[in-house]
């Protein structure tokens, strides 16, 4: 490989050639244009090109290069002496030639080992079709004819191809006998062949003539074939179809992958592998092939030993590892303009005196002189880089060329007319940025050309002009390079995008109701969701537009759709300049820097130690931070760096290694990360453990020290980032990763810091796919979590003011029933007549503790004493409690029965203690019963006797503590867990219920539903409802009455629902 | 009714078949046409006008028999193939050795 690359010899013919193809697509299709009439200057270009290709390579020794030159030559010479007529076929099959042939340019080490003879038979085939009958009969059977080791060669037209892949097909190359496979299986060939047509189509069959043998031989005992089969089923399926094992069946073409030309890099024959006899043998050495070679050897290498078949999003990664191996081979050589070869010459002159001065003023000690030329090499500096950064520029041209061709082809099979219009060809861009460019416009631009674009007689009956037209447009705009690829077509459907995406589960229903029609549209991005071939036809898009949307990402560019049906679509492609330089953030992680873009930053956050456990939260296997109203999953880094994880030491303040960790496990040689990812947050599922889980699992952040995230989008989901540090945000130059460490998917590069040392670069999406995220947002996961989280707020919290009365004993009392706690000495209290009372401004305080009632401990003298007061039956009541006080928001169940007694409701458990629930009322009636608390709230409401409540409420505890209010007074009280049940009772019992009492937040149907379903109702449009909430903003007031409530009530307060109550049931 | 009818004319013999060309059939049919063979005709045409099923031995027999012919310097032509067989033997790409002929003279192609 070196001995050619080394050679300079080489490299001229390479540049040479790379100029003879660079414009070839144009004038083949300006030659197919001129039809008869040649321009036979055009023709005698090309048809130079071709033959100075083949004289260059005969001299190198590039055979192959040689071969598929000499056979183009043939068939330009036949066009050149006019004894071909140039059409779309003959330009099909040259323009097929040629692309083979910079390819192998290309590669031109491999060239030798590159497989060109199914292009050598489409030119033989072409020519052969001009030539006399005998001698055209005899090159075609010479070239389809020639038999591998094993088996014959497989012819396949691009087109067929172009059309399964187009269509989502799976292609396979199927090795089949007619005899083993059918006859003896007790099927009949005819039947066979009737069911491959209805599963698919059969683009190609190579039966082996040979093998059959002729009628010398005995009866024939095999009739091998190979089909080429397209077809919707996958990997999965096509084993059921044939029958056969699945080593004779090789996937050819993945729908999923947007690759434009799979097939050339994926030979059928095993080409240049060793003959192989036995199974095994066959497994061993494509083992040490997988080794040894290039991914796109490993995988040009189908034999027929190749284990099992890529699965879909194997063949993508292995496409995208080619990708990214052909483009790291890329150009090596770049032409620059001399005039800006001469300005970087200049600049490289002010740094050498630069420099000097800079020695002269450090051997000087001179800081004047110090500062002066540091100001100097920092301008220099920024001019050279500008320089530099110019000499990769180059223009969209390069990209943009291709594409006539393209849409051409597609038009052609599709039979349809597509005007291509270019715009801003000269704008330029970054070299790495152009080639990766490339693949995601070539598909965008085959979309349009393809579903965009309606065929013919669609576009007149919808009175468009009969030619569709594909608009591509590169411009500037912001500092920005922007890249437009418009159609004229049908547009897509927002509706039908977001039906095949709530039907394959990619989105909820709920989700769906806040989106935008361009929310919807976007939604084409979402992986999963193009994959399938029903939404290709239902939406006209899709194929693979996740996976341009990965590769924009990856150059750091953005995009967005604008589509109106009807009138067409555009895709717009938003990119920096350049890829070299760019702003990022510096993080540390593990005492290790690290740089992650800009572009990918949302937000920093820091997690205060004691909102760890609010915000963060483990639901599933993985954490999730609660980000606002959002949820997004988190990433322990220190998880995926695979480094020894420490952690500070709070005591001593400084890192210790944890050695509870196994690090062997950590570095076992599949998934490291993943792997140990998951088995960690499966071994802590309990939020509980967090106390300790510092010193069991030494990655965890220490319990009492903060946590710092980094919010990161993808374009596609947000996820949050554990980090130790943040650092600042500086320029950083991007340097590409050595090629050991190219294989990491979750690094972009490395650059080097100010102090000298290399930081990684942070692959967003790469991580995002390391760490086996998924968009939350829209998965069935997230709608869990989004359902929990309802849930939760949908518990009605209890706001609880703890006390005590002997020191071991908690109490609680709803705080809404408070209404203020006085600090108070023993002497304060009076003793009159055996009640207690105290003075309190300027009036006498009657005053109840709970021994009075229940059985508890009385309250020990000597105790820092206070008063809880609250209104009871319109008077103010102390309630006499043991300091100290407390306020906690609960939101565990109330027991209403293992404690309940006489001024005890119930009780709860509060930081694991049990904590009993004051019922104040009791209290108060059981200490002065003549207030007639009960009874007196009775009488007045005996008027109403037996009137019946509906009461709609989640929380047990309210429900029952309102129902027992209601029915102390006097009520019947029908009781509901949610709006849905309160529903059903209010229309069972429409006649007897007299108003609804209802909750605000439940689940089902809330309060608010169920009220605008009893206005809208004629049985109980005039039913009085009183809303009872815990939200108490303006704005929810405002709501509630907007859905009909009557009165609006907090709870909870006995005595103002009972008035209210009053009130409503009176009017 | 014989279940071959063979016509010859110099080195050409038209192989008429009126059975299913399936296994059986085929073993019989084979000593015929290697006969034929013997007797010099290197250029069949064998017309499949009254045979509606084929099988896999059928069609080992057909490629056999095209194997020795061309071997033999002449070449084999199937004619009057229903619809179903000329849609299976083109889709093997049987057409692209022999010559596969339609019932009706619109589907032939040479």
């Amino acid at each position: 490989m070196s001995a050619y690359e080394d050679d300079d010899l080489l490299r001229g013919f390479l540049a040479e050639a790379g100029e003879h193809l660079a414009n070839i697509e144009a004038d083949l299709l300006a030659i197919e244009d001129a039809g008869a009439d040649i321009d036979e200057e055009l023709v005698n270009k090309v048809f130079r090109a071709a033959h100075s290709i083949k004289g260059g390579s005969s001299f190198l020794g590039l055979n192959k290069i040689k071969e598929l030159a000499h056979k183009a030559e043939t068939v330009l010479d036949m066009v050149r002496s006019r004894r071909m007529t140039p059409n779309p076929e003959i330009t099909n099959v040259l323009l097929a030639a040629f692309d083979k042939l910079r390819d192998m340019l290309n590669n031109a080490a491999e060239s030798e080992n590159a497989d060109i003879w199914e292009h050598v038979a489409s030119l033989n085939q072409l020519a052969a079709s001009y030539l006399p009958e005998e001698q055209k009969d005899s090159l075609s059977r010479m070239t389809l004819l020639k038999p591998g080791k094993e088996s014959s060669p497989i012819g396949v037209s691009e087109v067929d191809l172009e059309r399964a892949r187009r269509t989502g097909q799976f292609v396979y190359a199927v090795e089949y006998d007619l005899i083993h496979d059918i006859e003896r299986k007790g099927k009949n060939v005819l039947e066979v062949f009737a069911g491959l047509y209805e599963s698919g189509e059969i683009l190609d069959c190579a039966t082996d003539f040979e093998a059959v043998g002729s009628l010398d031989d005995p009866i024939c005992s095999k009739v091998p074939l190979r089909l080429v089969f397209a077809t919707i089923l996958d990997p999965d399926l096509i084993g059921t179809l044939f029958e056969v094992d699945d080593n004779r069946i090789k996937l050819l073409i993945d729908p999923n992958v947007p690759e434009q030309r799979q097939v050339e890099t994926v030979p059928l024959q095993t080409g240049q592998a060793p003959v192989i006899e036995s199974p095994s043998d066959q497994e061993a050495i494509l083992e040490t092939q997988v080794e040894t070679l290039e991914p796109q050897q490993v995988e040009a290498y189908t034999g027929p030993a190749q284990p099992a078949l890529a699965s879909p999003r194997n063949g993508r990664e292995q496409i995208a590892a080619k990708n990214k191996a052909a483009a790291s081979r890329g150009e090596s050589t770049l032409r620059v303009d001399v005039e800006l070869l001469e300005s970087l010459m200049n600049l490289a002159g002010e740094l050498v005196l630069s420099r000097n001065q800079l020695r002269e003023a450090v051997a000087q000690k001179d800081h004047r002189a110090l500062a002066d030329s540091s100001q100097r090499i920092n301008l220099v500096t920024s001019e050279l880089q500008d320089a530099i950064m110019q000499t990769r520029m180059q223009p969209i041209g390069n990209v943009f060329g291709k594409f006539p061709r393209v849409v051409r082809d597609i038009a052609h099979a599709m039979n349809k007319e597509i005007n291509l219009d270019i715009r801003g060809k000269d704008v330029e861009l970054d070299k790495s940025l152009i080639e990766g460019l490339s693949d995601p416009l070539t598909h965008m631009v085959r979309n349009a050309a393809d579903h965009g674009i309606e065929p013919q007689e669609t576009r007149v009956r919808a009175g468009k002009k009969q030619a569709g037209t594909i608009r591509l447009e590169a411009r500037h705009e912001a500092g920005l390079v922007v890249v437009e690829i418009a159609d004229d077509g049908k547009g897509l459907d927002p509706q039908k995008i977001a039906a095949s995406a709530l039907k394959r589960g990619l989105i909820t229903q709920d989700k769906l109701q806040g989106m935008s029609d361009k929310d919807k549209i976007s939604l084409v991005f979402l992986p999963g969701l193009s994959t399938v071939e029903e939404v290709t036809e239902l939406s006209g898009r899709g194929v693979g537009m996740d996976v341009v949307k990965t590769n924009l990402d990856r150059l750091g560019g953005k995009i967005e759709i604008e589509s109106e049906p009807g009138a067409g679509t555009v895709f717009r492609i938003k990119l920096p300049l350049t890829l070299a330089i760019i702003p990022s953030l510096v993080l540390t992680a593990q005492e290790e820097r690290f740089a992650i873009p800009q572009i990918n930053v949302v937000e920093l956050l820091r997690i205060r130690a004691e909102q760890v456990k609010k915000r963060i939260e483990v639901v599933g296997d993985a954490e999730v931070l609660r980000l606002r109203d959002e949820i997004v999953p988190l990433v322990r880094f220190a998880d995926f760096l695979g480094v020894v994880s420490t952690y500070r030491d709070p005591g001593a303040g400084k890192r210790e290694i944890c050695r509870r960790r196994n690090l062997a496990d950590r570095r076992s040689p599949r998934h490291p990360i993943t792997d140990d990812a998951i088995h960690h947050v499966a071994g802590q599922g309990d939020a509980n453990t967090r106390q300790d889980r510092r010193c069991k699992d030494g990655r965890r952040v220490s319990s009492d020290s903060d946590i710092e995230i980094v919010v990161l989008t993808t374009g596609i989901m947000k996820y949050g980032l554990v980090v130790d540090s943040f650092q600042n945000t500086e320029e950083i130059v991007v340097k590409p990763l050595g090629r050991h460490l190219k294989g990491l998917q979750e690094y972009a590069g490395a650059t080097i810091m100010g102090d000298g040392k290399v930081a990684l670069i942070l692959d967003v999406s790469g991580l995002a796919t390391r760490a086996d995220l998924r968009p939350l947002s829209g998965s069935a996961r997230a709608m869990e979590l989004m359902e929990e989280a309802e849930k939760e707020r949908l518990q009605d919290t209890l706001s609880l003011l703890l006390f005590h009365n002997a020191p071991e004993e908690v109490f609680a009392m709803p705080l809404d029933s408070v209404l203020r706690i006085e600090k108070i000495s023993a002497p304060q209290i009076e003793t009159v007549g055996g009640r207690r009372t105290m003075q309190y401004r300027g009036a006498s305080l009657p005053l109840v503790t709970l021994s009075d009632a229940a059985k508890v401990k009385q309250i020990e003298d000597g105790s820092d004493l206070a008063v809880i007061v609250s209104n009871v039956q319109g008077r103010e009541v102390g309630l006499l409690g043991v300091m100290p006080v407390d306020v906690v928001e609960s939101r565990s169940a109330v027991d209403q029965r293992t404690h309940r007694q006489k001024g005890i409701a119930g009780s709860t458990i509060i930081r694991d203690k049990t904590v009993l629930l004051t019922d104040i009322y009791e209290l108060v009636e059981t200490v002065y019963p003549d207030w007639g608390v009960v009874q007196a709230t009775r009488a007045a409401s005996e008027k109403d006797a037996r009137v019946t409540l509906l009461l709609a409420e989640d929380s047990d505890f309210f429900r029952a503590q309102v129902k027992r209010f209601l029915e102390e007074d006097g009520y019947t009280v029908l009781a509901a867990p949610d709006g849905e049940a309160a529903w059903e009772l209010l229309v069972k019992d429409v006649d007897e219920i007299q108003a609804v009492i209802t909750d605000i937040e439940m689940p089902r149907l809330s309060g608010l539903g169920l009220t605008q379903r009893i206005r809208s109702d004629p049985r109980t449009a005039t039913m009085p409802v009183l809303g009872l909430t815990s939200l108490a903003g303006d704005e929810d007031i405002a709501k509630g009455k907007a859905a009909g409530i009557t009165d609006y009530q907090i709870k909870l307060d006995r005595d103002r629902l009972l008035d209210g109550l009053r009130n409503l049931l009176n009017n | 009714m014989p279940s071959v009818h063979i016509e010859k004319d110099g080195n050409h013999a038209l192989i008429e078949l009126r059975q299913s060309l399936t296994a059986g059939f085929a073993g019989e049919l084979k000593p015929q046409i290697q006969q034929l063979l013997a007797e010099g005709i290197s250029h069949m045409a064998i017309d499949l006008s009254g045979v509606d099923l084929v099988d896999s031995s059928g069609i080992g027999l057909l490629i056999a028999t095209h194997n020795s012919l061309r071997r033999a310097g002449g070449g084999l032509r199937v004619i009057g193939t229903s619809s179903d067989i000329q849609h299976l033997f083109k889709a093997m790409r049987l057409d692209r050795h022999f010559a596969v002929e339609g019932k009706s003279s619109d589907g032939s192609r040479s």
